[in-house]
């Protein structure tokens, strides 16, 4: 009786370990879990995807209801400004990829159909290499020629900057973001936007 | 020397006529398109190396857990060595024998190279050390 007992007491034991173990095991993997983009999640404290968000929609907003789109087509019968993206400086003390905010600035250009936008830098690059090689292997009708590229009447240029304030376990970080248009022909700067972040992080 | 004449006239007649036909004008095209052609036709290959390929520009994001998973590594790993020169070259071995000249191959003198040393007293003027 008294070992029948103990053999049960054996057996709850063993399921208990087992359960605890199971336990442990998953809590110690890796979860991962897909979340909206839309959705802010600070974990750092440090520039993540919301802040590119959140200056991608403020920019877009800002450049698309400016007056220079106006002022340009008053200027050149109803004809439509054309963008190149150059280069953006990130002076912040973390890194930034300007690309993830930017690109959204080109897509809204796009979409709107206000603006066109011409390829610029190393992808411009890689179409003149493309173009140079049809010079010699395409046929004659479907050769591409050179100097009937769009020049471009605008430069999208811009600049990262950031202040760290911080004191034993508190931090206030300031970020800047700034993206300017400037007129090619002219050098005037015919658009100025900005985005300011300021986080509080507390250790 | 008329035949002479006539065939230099021929030449530069046929080289005008294929001059024309090779810069066959497009409306709007940039008077200096040879210029760009000429210079991209030059570094075409370089260019087009990549066609069709993704090029990869990445940068190593900081990750605190990471971080600390590689420092943890890195510790074991010198624990490790520290280890295996302690029992290639007995236990009192130092790691920074490559500082330290009495702590270098042989085992046996190093731990007495200082078996005279004794505390300096005195006091410093300058670049002076006046011992008492």
């Amino acid at each position: 009786m008294n070992n029948k007992k103990s053999m049960q007491i054996k057996k709850i034991a063993l399921a208990a370990i087992l359960a605890a173990s199971g336990l442990f095991i998953t809590s110690c993997g890796r979860q991962v879990t897909r979340v909206s983009t839309d959705e802010t999640i600070d974990i750092s404290g440090r520039w993540n995807n919301s802040d590119s968000r959140e200056v991608a929609q403020q920019m877009t907003r800002q450049v698309l209801d400016g007056a220079w789109i106006g002022d340009f087509q008053d200027d050149n019968n109803n004809k439509k400004p054309v963008v190149i993206v150059g280069m953006v400086y990130n002076k912040s003390h973390e890194h930034i990829d300007a690309e993830t905010f930017v690109k959204d600035v080109e897509q809204s250009f796009i979409q709107s159909g206000r603006v066109r936008l011409v390829q610029g830098g190393k992808k411009r690059d890689e179409l003149r290499g493309e173009r140079a090689d049809q010079q010699t292997n395409a046929s004659a009708s479907s050769m591409k020629q050179f100097g009937l590229e769009q020049g471009a009447d605008f430069m999208l240029q811009g600049s990262i900057n950031s202040i760290v304030d911080s004191h034993k376990k508190k931090k206030v970080v300031y970020y800047q973001v700034n993206l300017e248009l400037t007129n090619l022909q002219t050098n005037e700067v015919v658009w100025i936007g900005d985005k300011k972040i300021a986080k509080y992080v507390k250790n | 020397m008329k035949n002479v004449i006539k065939l230099f006239g021929l030449v530069i007649c046929s080289l005008l006529t294929y001059q024309v036909s090779a810069q066959t004008p497009i409306f709007d095209q940039n008077p200096n398109y040879r210029v760009s052609m000429e210079k991209y036709m030059m570094q075409k290959d370089s260019l087009l190396v990549h066609l069709g390929e993704t090029v990869q520009d990445t940068y190593k994001a900081f990750d605190w857990y990471e971080a600390k998973q590689e420092r943890k590594a890195l510790k074991r790993q010198y624990r490790h060595e520290e280890r295996m020169a302690r029992a290639k070259y007995g236990r009192s071995y130092y790691s920074d024998y490559g500082y330290n000249y009495n702590s270098g191959y042989n085992g046996y003198y190093r731990n007495y190279s200082n078996w005279n040393w004794s505390p300096r007293i005195g006091f410093r003027t300058g670049n002076w050390w006046f011992s008492i």
